[in-house]
């Protein structure tokens, strides 16, 4: 895609296929409401990197910054899980293999996106199938659903957003079954 | 484009601006300019860019695994495929090799002889004109996109065969199959993966953009990244970093020049012209130009040369473009 610098077609697809293990490495330490922020600045940190094609594991890589960047939030909070911070030291936290997250199969990603894109509101589902699946033009589709460019684009827009946010959730539902997370209470003022 | 509202929370609406981003790439609404400056403000924005670009592209896979559950024995027509993609969920039924389609924009089939018969032991054949761009799917087990000016047969089996005769190919081949891929520069032996293929005088030109291959009975692995210049079965092997954005650049439309000649640029450019642009002043031919232009629309390619090199450019008798110093 002409839109996509090195940086980004390299980031889609040595990055973001482990979402679901950078997700449960950030859960466990800040929880489930902060680990999809968590992730996300991780991301950031990992695209405003210069050189990243002397990074040699993407995905170790990117679990060391989750690593790092929880540690800093734990330490800033004033209240602190510390069954956390005691397992921050002993980090060397088995890190499933990669298999225990990857999709299982590219069809059963297929499937599940043709029921996500089944599942969005009418019209902006049609135009993402006519986008994407039969390879209509923007500008065919338009016309053949009387529509404006502008329009199409919208559909295109709320679609994409919508479909990418639920494979977000997909990647998060993935973590449950393998994380490793401790069940402890304690909290403990700093 | 993006007026972007003051109250809002990263995560969440960073995709939606992502996604608006990208949908406006697409319709060709926004230009680069305004889409880099939005992405470079901000890795987060980067991060969401990609991520919505990461679906767009499953979104794409989508097309090649979908089964075409019929084939008829007539040409393909924009109502029964319309009625067919109403329907994913139905099984893929009958024979495979019959599974044959290309995308709607298309309309129809244009296969040998502009009818499609079912004949066993026959190849199938897809062609395009000069400017042309066009997608054949096999089954659900090939996709092929045509470049202008091309032309390719095809043949179902283990492996699959596929012959280029002419111009250029994208090829993505999905898991569980292989293929020769038979040129005059020699064949190559593809696994599942993702290939661009183009001929050059006597040779072929391969470049392994996913997967893996070999040429003829030469051991030698070709690796992702690699792109292979085969003549007489023999090959020339280069990496180069800029290679895939070229050799991909094109099932988008657009002709991606990085410092390249003048000529070599004309000769790209020219390849989806019916009326081509020749150099009347042979002082230009050694300019350097850079930049990303619509293949189907040339004029945003001699507005560029006119204003940053000042080249006047006039039409001939026949309809073709000459450039001349102003």
């Amino acid at each position: 895609m002409a839109w996509l610098r090195d940086i980004d077609s390299w980031f889609l697809a040595e990055v973001l296929p482990h979402a679901a293990a950078y997700l449960a490495r950030a859960a466990h330490f800040c929880g489930r409401d902060e680990a999809d922020d968590l992730v996300q600045e991780a991301y950031a940190r990992v695209l405003g990197t210069s050189d990243f094609r002397a990074i040699q594991a993407p995905r170790s890589f990117v679990l060391t910054i989750v690593h790092n960047l929880a540690i800093e939030r734990l330490r800033r909070a004033s209240v602190v899980r510390i069954d956390y911070l005691a397992s921050l030291e002993v980090l060397e936290m088995a890190d499933p293999t990669p298999d225990a997250f990857t999709v299982s199969s590219a069809r059963s990603e297929l499937t599940h996106l043709l029921k996500l894109i089944d599942a969005l509101p009418p019209q902006c589902g049609r135009v993402l199938h006519m986008r994407k699946i039969q390879g209509m033009a923007p500008a065919q589709i338009a016309e053949a659903l009387s529509i404006s460019l502008s329009t199409v684009e919208k559909h295109l827009a709320k679609g994409l957003a919508l479909v990418t946010r639920a494979r977000r959730d997909n990647n998060a539902g993935l973590e449950v079954a393998c994380s490793i997370v401790p069940n402890s209470k304690r909290l403990a003022t700093t | 484009m993006l007026d972007s509202p003051e109250l809002e929370t990263p995560g969440d609406d960073l995709i939606e601006d992502a996604a608006r981003w990208l949908a406006s790439l697409d319709a060709g609404s926004e230009d680069m300019r305004a889409f880099e400056a939005w992405r470079d403000a901000d890795p987060r924005h980067a991060a969401a860019f990609a991520e919505v670009a990461g679906t767009w592209h499953a979104l794409n896979d989508l097309k090649h695994f979908k089964a075409a559950p019929f084939a008829p024995a007539g040409p393909v027509t924009d109502a029964e495929v319309a009625e067919q993609d109403e329907n994913p969920a139905s099984s893929p039924t009958g024979s495979r090799r019959t599974l044959l389609r290309a995308g709607i924009g298309i309309g129809v089939l244009a296969l040998a002889g502009g009818s499609f018969t079912y004949r066993a032991a026959a190849r199938d054949m897809a062609s395009t004109d000069i400017g042309q761009r066009r997608k054949i799917v096999s089954g659900t087990d090939m996709a092929v996109d045509l470049n202008t000016d091309s032309r390719i047969y095809w043949k179902d089996g283990a492996p699959l065969q596929l012959w280029l005769e002419r111009g250029e190919i994208a090829i993505r081949l999905v898991a569980g199959n292989s293929l020769s891929l038979i040129t005059q520069g020699g064949t190559f032996h593809l696994a599942a993966g993702f290939y661009n293929a183009r001929l050059r005088d006597e040779s072929c030109e391969l470049t392994i953009i996913q997967g893996q291959g070999r040429l003829g009975d030469d051991p030698k692995i070709l690796a992702a990244g690699e792109t292979a210049l085969a003549t007489a079965g023999l090959a020339t092997v280069r990496r180069d970093e800029n290679e895939i954005d070229r050799v991909t650049s094109w099932r988008s439309g657009t002709l991606v020049l990085n410092g390249e000649s003048l000529d070599y640029a004309l000769a790209e450019m020219n390849r989806y012209l019916e009326h081509k642009i020749v150099i009347g002043d042979p002082g230009l031919s050694k300019l350097r130009i850079g930049g990303t232009f619509d293949t189907a629309d040339p004029s945003e390619f001699l507005l560029a040369l006119q204003t940053s090199f000042s080249i006047r450019t006039r039409r001939d008798g026949n309809g073709g473009v000459v450039l001349t110093r102003a």
